[in-house]
């Protein structure tokens, strides 16, 4: 899709209006917050292994070039193919490529946000294959036509009477005419019309949770079976994923399995954790006749190369946009592309370029929630701040931002004229506001007062000063 | 390989080590490193949950938590009236499918032997462990245990051995790393297909099977 991250600060004031979408991303709290801390607090060993996968994701990260020529190896051990691509564009070439001398009419797919990165879809329908998405939540928004707005519940912004209207005026031509509400319903007419795709689909494609250099095999995790099914029916097997993904051995990629499925909807383990490599052995009697992996870096060599090689460790499990309040309340589409809240504004960036995503670092509180729940222990608040830094630098904030920082900035430098001025200012604002003690309108503070009065202070001391005045007495000096 | 993707290699690969500032190397696995190929090679295993003495307890357990049904059996002769029981109590009609591993049990003349054609309303399968620190039943692919089985039919029952209870995901990783070859799918199994897309609220049988049983057998599988 088109980059509409620019857009952030009036996607985001028409989301705040939404009443649909406030109702729909109420059920992010209830699903996802409550259910992630109860299956933690079953683990105690839960630090201990956080810390592990970290150690184990910066080792792979600073030998990558060598396991993913070791997974490389074992693929082809095991029959399949592997390719490469350095670009989104180049991956979604080779998939059409594949689809193409398979002789594809119609794919099934399984919810890839590489795929999304690249815009597989997008590249199949050009070249006259019908992709199907098949994962509920990703085929919803295929209908709406519309981007995902979670990275592993990309259909949350929808009210299942939006999702009963998009099956109404898509079901007909199979016959299914009544417009279901019921939520059970519903999922069993989607059932009933992917399970048709699922064995008409000439290839299957999906992405994947993880590379094993060890073995070959890439690990499928979905809790609806869909990934499995678009795997092992279709004659020809794609997957598509990023080079960051590789771990050494199985029971690295199993230290990770600890941690993905109790952050991302908190259960201890996904339903469907599959390993595959490779098409159908001798003797198998069902799977594919052929398998290609697709290993694309699109960026994350440049995250590798620069500051923001930490987000590598990401294992994409969503805890951070779950508990962003500013998530919350926005939703994903206000990010404007693939990948919404904190990781997809440090992600964002990096791939499709700051100056086209400049104001994504700043949709931020510096809260620091993401980077506490955060199972890779990403320090992303640390990587928003160099993103924000980078804009700076760059010239890429708005003239009035810019004047207004270096304002200030020159005037921090120097502690006795700060101290003077803000004595001065404080003083001011108590006296000017003694009356109604805040004040609804200021000047230069218009952006804080239109929505809300800002408090006037407390007393004529700035904390400086009332510092100062206590040491002289001889109070609160003993540290 | 095409000469788009080879380029690819040797550019993506490229990047690869400049961004880590090393030197260009012929990227074959014959030339890795000692201590990548050693650490390829040690099935090092990180911090592992405890999970308490009586594993078959705590398998039992964790399968019914993520609602899968268990119950216990004396012997294998046992099995078939067991499914039948089974799908009479649920209400299930419809043929059934069994892995050519089991079929040497006395099923049904119309029992279909094989991969799952998509007709069969339930499925019946042997293991090759189940995980008790999850409740994940691992199924291995095979020329005798088509993966079509775990996926395709409403309803799935699997056969397990109460030897065949492993501790942590970690314990079925030697039982893979003994098959040659590696099988094309091993899939951990861990409750019947569920979705929360619409509105954050469960519901079950999205794709997959909507109902799983084990028949828990005392002993060890048949080899």
């Amino acid at each position: 899709m088109k980059p509409q991250s620019l857009a952030f600060s009036s996607n985001a004031s028409s989301a705040l209006l939404d009443d649909d979408l406030k109702a729909a991303l109420g059920h992010v709290k209830t699903g996802f917050i409550g259910k992630r801390l109860d299956a933690i607090s079953l683990v105690p060993e839960w630090e201990r292994i956080r810390q592990d996968a970290a150690t184990l994701k910066n080792h792979v990260l600073d030998n990558l070039d060598h396991y993913l020529v070791a997974y490389e190896a074992s693929v082809q051990r095991n029959g399949g193919q592997v390719h490469w691509a350095s670009s989104s564009e180049e991956l979604a070439a080779k998939v059409v490529d594949i689809c193409r001398e398979a002789g594809a009419k119609m794919v099934t797919k399984g919810k890839s946000m590489v795929g999304e990165e690249a815009d597989v879809n997008g590249a199949l329908e050009a070249a006259g294959i019908e992709p199907i998405e098949t994962d509920l939540g990703e085929y919803i928004i295929q209908l709406a036509k519309e981007p995902p707005s979670h990275i592993i519940a990309p259909a949350v912004h929808k009210t299942k009477e939006q999702v009963a209207d998009l099956f109404h005026e898509h079901h007909a031509q199979y016959g299914l005419t009544e417009r279901l509400i019921d939520r059970t319903a519903l999922v069993n007419e989607a059932r009933t019309v992917l399970r048709e795709k699922f064995r008409a689909a000439d290839v299957g494609i999906t992405g994947a949770n993880f590379l094993i250099a060890e073995t070959g095999q890439h690990v499928l995790v979905t809790n609806e079976g869909n990934g499995d099914l678009t795997s092992n029916l279709p004659r020809v097997q794609i997957v598509v994923v990023g080079i960051e993904k590789v771990v050494p051995t199985l029971e690295d990629a199993s230290a990770m399995l600890r941690l993905l499925a109790r952050s991302a909807t908190g259960q201890h383990f996904s339903n469907y954790t599959s390993l595959m490599s490779g098409p159908r052995r001798d003797g198998d009697t069902d799977g594919p006749e052929a398998f290609h992996v697709v290993l694309v870096d699109n960026h994350r060599t440049d995250m590798l190369a620069g500051d923001l090689k930490e987000m590598l460790r990401c294992i994409r499990c969503g805890a951070c946009m779950n508990h962003c309040p500013v998530y919350g309340a926005v939703g994903g589409h206000a990010y404007g592309w693939v990948y919404p809240g904190p990781m997809g504004s440090v992600v964002t960036p990096a791939m499709i370029g700051v100056e086209n995503a400049k104001e994504l670092p700043h949709a931020c509180t510096l809260n620091g929630r993401c980077a506490e729940v955060c199972p890779m222990s990403i320090p992303l608040p640390k990587l928003l701040r160099r993103h924000r830094q980078t804009t700076f630098e760059e010239g890429l904030q708005s003239s009035g931002a810019r004047y207004g920082l270096g304002l200030w900035a020159s005037v921090a430098k120097r502690p006795r004229l700060y101290r003077l001025l803000t004595r001065i200012g404080v003083a001011s604002l108590s006296r000017l506001g003694r009356r109604r003690g805040a004040f609804s309108r200021l000047p230069l503070a218009g952006a804080w007062t239109r929505a809300r009065d800002l408090p006037a202070p407390q007393g004529q001391s700035t904390f400086m000063a009332l510092y100062a005045k206590q040491r002289q007495g001889g109070q609160g000096s003993s540290t | 390989m095409s000469a788009m993707t080879s380029d690819a290699r040797t550019r993506v690969l490229g990047r690869v080590r400049a961004a880590l500032g090393r030197e260009h190397s012929d990227a074959s696995p014959d030339t890795l490193p000692d201590d990548i190929v050693q650490r390829l090679a040690s099935n090092r295993r990180h911090t592992l949950p405890a999970l308490g003495a009586d594993l078959v307890q705590r398998a039992i357990d964790q399968m019914e938590g993520v609602l899968i049904s268990v119950v216990r059996l004396q012997s294998r002769d046992d099995i078939v009236e067991a499914v039948r029981f089974w799908r009479e109590s649920e209400g299930i009609d419809g043929a059934l499918s069994v892995s050519p591993a089991l079929a040497g049990l006395a099923w049904p003349e119309a029992t279909h032997k094989g991969p799952a054609t998509g007709v069969e309303s339930t499925s019946v399968t042997p293991c090759m462990a189940a995980v008790a620190e999850t409740g994940s039943l691992a199924l291995a692919s095979g020329a005798d245990t088509p993966a079509t089985l775990n996926f395709l039919p409403e309803n799935h029952v699997v056969v397990l051995h109460e030897n065949q209870i492993v501790a942590h995901i970690d314990d079925v990783f030697p039982l893979l790393r003994e098959c040659s070859p590696m099988p094309r799918a091993l899939n951990f199994v861990t409750g019947p297909s569920r979705t929360a897309d619409i509105e954050q609220t469960l519901e079950i049988g999205a794709h997959g099977p909507r109902r799983m049983h084990v028949l828990l057998l005392p002993g060890d599988a048949p080899a």
